[in-house]
C-alpha cells in the first residue's frame, strides 16, 4: 500500500514538472503569452477607467479598488484548471484515451498533475506579470497573514471544485465525441455565473439572490474579497455550499464516468 | 483583363464549394456538439450584452457615449466580426498546423497555402453571431432614430470590417512562422473584438495609434459610428473600405515574407 502511494506521488510530481517543462520549452511563446496577457488586462483596466470617467465612486468601489479587483480576477483566472476539459476532450477525439486508460495511473490523477503543472506555468508567466501592474494602477493592498491563509483555503477549494467540474465536462465528450460546443457552453456559463465579465456586485439584486445559492461566487468574488479583508456576509454558508457541491459533483463524476467509458468510440480525429 | 482576373476567382469558387461540403459533412458527425455550441454562443452574447446594461445602471455614459450608441457600435462590430469568423477564422490555427507538421502538406499543393488554411475549417455558428449582431444593431438603430440612408453603407462597412479583421489575424498568425509554437498571439484577434466594441478614445494615446495604424480595428466600428454621431467629420467613413482593402493586401505581403522563413518542425 505504502509503496503504491509512494510510486503514485513520485509519478505525480514528475508529471507536474514535465508539464511545466514542456510548456516552458517554447521560449518565444512564453514571452508572447506574457505580453498578450499584460495587454489584455490593460484593455480591461482602461475600459473601467473610461466607465468611471469623472466619477470617484461607483457601486461602492473607488476606481483604484475596482482596478485592483480586476487585476486579481485576471490573475486568478489564469490560476484555475480551465483547460482540462479540453485536454480530456482531445484525448477522446484523437484516440489517445485508449493508451491512457491502459496505464496503471488513474486518468483523473494524471490529468490533475497536468492541471497543476500548467497552472504553475500560467501563474508564473501570465499571473505574476499582471501583478506587476498593481502598483501602476491601484494601491498595494496590505493583507494580513489571516486573510492570506483564508484566501489560500478558498482558492484550493475552488480549484478542486473547478477541476471536478472540468472532468465532468470532459466525460460528456464521450457522448458528443467533440468538445468544442460543450466547452464553449461551459465557458459561457462560468463566465456569467462567476462574474468574470463584470464583478458580481454590479449584477441586479434579484440575480444576486439566485447566485447566492450557487457555489460560483466562490471562484473569484469571495476569495478576492477575503484577500482584501472586505467583510463578506454569508461567506461561510457559500463555503459549505461549495464543499457540498464538490461532494455532489464527485458523486456525479464517479457514477457517470464508468458508464461513459463503456460507450467510448474513437472517431480517429 | 477581366477574363484574366475571373479565371482564378472561378477556380477558387469551385474549390470553396467543395470545401464547404466537406466541412458540412464534418459538422454532421459532431451534431450534438454543434447544438451545444450554438446555445452557448447565444448565452455568452446575452451575458455580454446584459453586462453592458448592468454597467449602465450605475453610469450614464462611457466617455460621452450613451448605452444606445455603445450598442450601435457593439452590433456593427459584431456584424463585421461574424463575417470574419465565418470565412477567415481558420487563419488563427496556423500555429497548430505548423506544430503538427501539417503545414508542409499545404505547401505541396498548387493553391496558395493561405487559401487552403481558410478553407480547412469554417465556423458555421457564426451565422448565429451575425443574427445577434444584426439584432442589436437594428435595435440601436431604431432607438437612436438614425436616417435610412445609412442602410446602404452597412454592407460596405461590414465587408470592410471583415477584411480588417482578416488582415489583423493574418498578420498575427504570421508571427508563428518565427515562434513555431502554441503562443496564443492569433487568439488575440478575439480580444481585439472586445476592444473594438468600445470607443477607442477611452484608451491611452499609444493604444489609439496602434489600433488606428498598426491593427486598424478602430475602422471597424469606432470611426463609422463616431462619424454618424457627429463626433468626427462624416467623410472619414470613406476611409473605411480603402483602409480595409489596403490592409488586407499588406497582410498577405507580410504573410508571404513569413512563409519564406518557414522551416518544418520535423513532426
Amino acid at each position: 500500500m505504502m509503496r503504491t502511494i509512494k510510486r503514485i506521488s513520485q509519478f505525480f510530481i514528475l508529471n507536474v514538472r514535465l508539464t511545466f517543462d514542456t510548456l516552458f520549452t517554447y521560449k518565444a511563446a512564453t514571452i508572447l503569452t506574457f505580453c498578450t496577457n499584460i495587454f489584455i488586462v490593460l484593455i480591461y483596466l482602461f475600459l473601467w477607467k473610461g466607465i468611471y470617467g469623472e466619477q470617484t465612486i461607483v457601486n461602492g468601489y473607488t476606481l483604484k479598488e475596482l482596478l485592483l479587483f480586476i487585476i486579481l480576477l485576471r490573475v486568478l483566472r489564469r490560476s484555475y484548471p480551465f483547460h482540462i476539459s479540453k485536454t480530456y476532450g482531445q484525448l477522446i477525439k484523437n484516440g489517445s484515451i485508449a493508451t491512457w486508460l491502459l496505464k496503471p495511473i488513474p486518468i483523473e490523477l494524471r490529468l490533475l498533475s497536468q492541471a497543476i503543472g500548467q497552472t504553475i506555468y500560467q501563474f508564473c508567466f501570465s499571473g505574476l506579470p499582471m501583478l506587476l501592474l498593481v502598483p501602476l494602477f491601484a494601491n498595494i493592498p496590505n493583507f494580513t497573514f489571516v486573510s492570506a491563509a483564508l484566501f489560500l483555503l478558498w482558492y484550493i477549494s475552488a480549484f478542486i471544485f473547478l477541476y471536478i467540474f472540468e472532468i465532468i465536462i470532459g466525460v460528456i465528450s464521450y457522448y458528443t465525441t467533440s468538445l468544442w460546443g460543450v466547452g464553449n457552453f461551459k465557458s459561457a456559463l462560468i463566465a456569467f455565473f462567476t462574474g468574470e465579465l463584470l464583478p458580481l456586485s454590479f449584477y441586479p439584486v434579484a440575480l444576486l439572490g439566485f447566485l447566492e445559492v450557487l457555489p460560483f461566487s466562490a471562484v473569484y468574488y469571495l476569495p478576492i474579497s477575503i484577500l482584501l479583508s472586505k467583510v463578506v456576509e454569508n461567506a461561510w454558508i457559500i463555503f459549505s455550499i461549495l464543499w457540498l457541491s464538490i461532494i455532489l459533483l464527485l458523486g456525479v463524476y464517479l457514477s457517470i464516468s464508468q458508464k461513459m467509458i463503456k460507450r467510448i468510440s474513437v472517431q480517429g480525429g | 483583363m477581366i477574363k484574366k482576373l475571373w479565371k482564378p476567382f472561378k477556380r477558387k469558387l469551385k474549390l470553396y464549394r467543395q470545401y464547404f461540403k466537406m466541412n458540412l459533412d464534418e459538422l454532421e458527425v459532431y451534431d450534438k456538439d454543434f447544438i451545444f455550441g450554438v446555445v452557448s454562443m447565444f448565452i455568452s452574447y446575452a451575458a455580454g450584452i446584459l453586462s453592458l446594461f448592468f454597467i449602465f445602471d450605475f453610469v450614464h455614459e462611457i466617455n460621452g457615449w450613451t448605452l444606445k450608441q455603445i450598442l450601435f457600435m457593439y452590433g456593427l462590430n459584431l456584424i463585421g466580426y461574424s463575417l470574419w469568423s465565418c470565412f477567415f477564422i481558420n487563419t488563427i490555427s496556423l500555429p497548430y498546423y505548423i506544430r503538427r507538421g501539417e503545414f508542409d502538406r499545404f505547401l505541396l499543393r498548387p493553391i496558395e497555402p493561405i487559401f487552403q488554411i481558410m478553407m480547412d475549417g469554417f465556423d458555421e455558428d457564426s451565422w448565429g453571431e451575425l443574427i445577434i449582431g444584426l439584432a442589436v444593431f437594428t435595435y440601436a438603430w431604431i432607438q437612436l432614430e438614425i436616417s435610412v440612408w445609412y442602410v446602404f453603407l452597412i454592407p460596405i462597412i461590414a465587408l470592410s470590417s471583415c477584411f480588417i479583421y482578416a488582415g489583423t489575424s493574418i498578420v498575427l498568425s504570421t508571427v508563428s512562422f518565427f515562434t513555431v509554437s502554441q503562443a496564443d498571439v492569433a487568439n488575440f484577434t478575439f480580444e481585439i473584438r472586445e476592444l473594438a466594441q468600445y470607443p477607442i478614445t477611452i484608451y491611452p494615446k499609444i493604444f489609439q495609434i496602434i489600433f488606428t495604424f498598426i491593427f486598424p480595428v478602430a475602422f471597424v466600428a469606432f470611426f463609422p459610428s463616431a462619424a454618424l454621431f457627429d463626433k468626427i467629420p462624416i467623410w472619414l467613413i470613406a476611409l473605411v473600405p480603402i483602409v480595409a482593402f489596403g490592409y488586407y493586401k499588406l497582410s498577405k505581403l507580410i504573410w508571404n515574407i513569413g512563409v519564406k522563413h518557414y522551416c518544418g518542425t520535423g513532426t
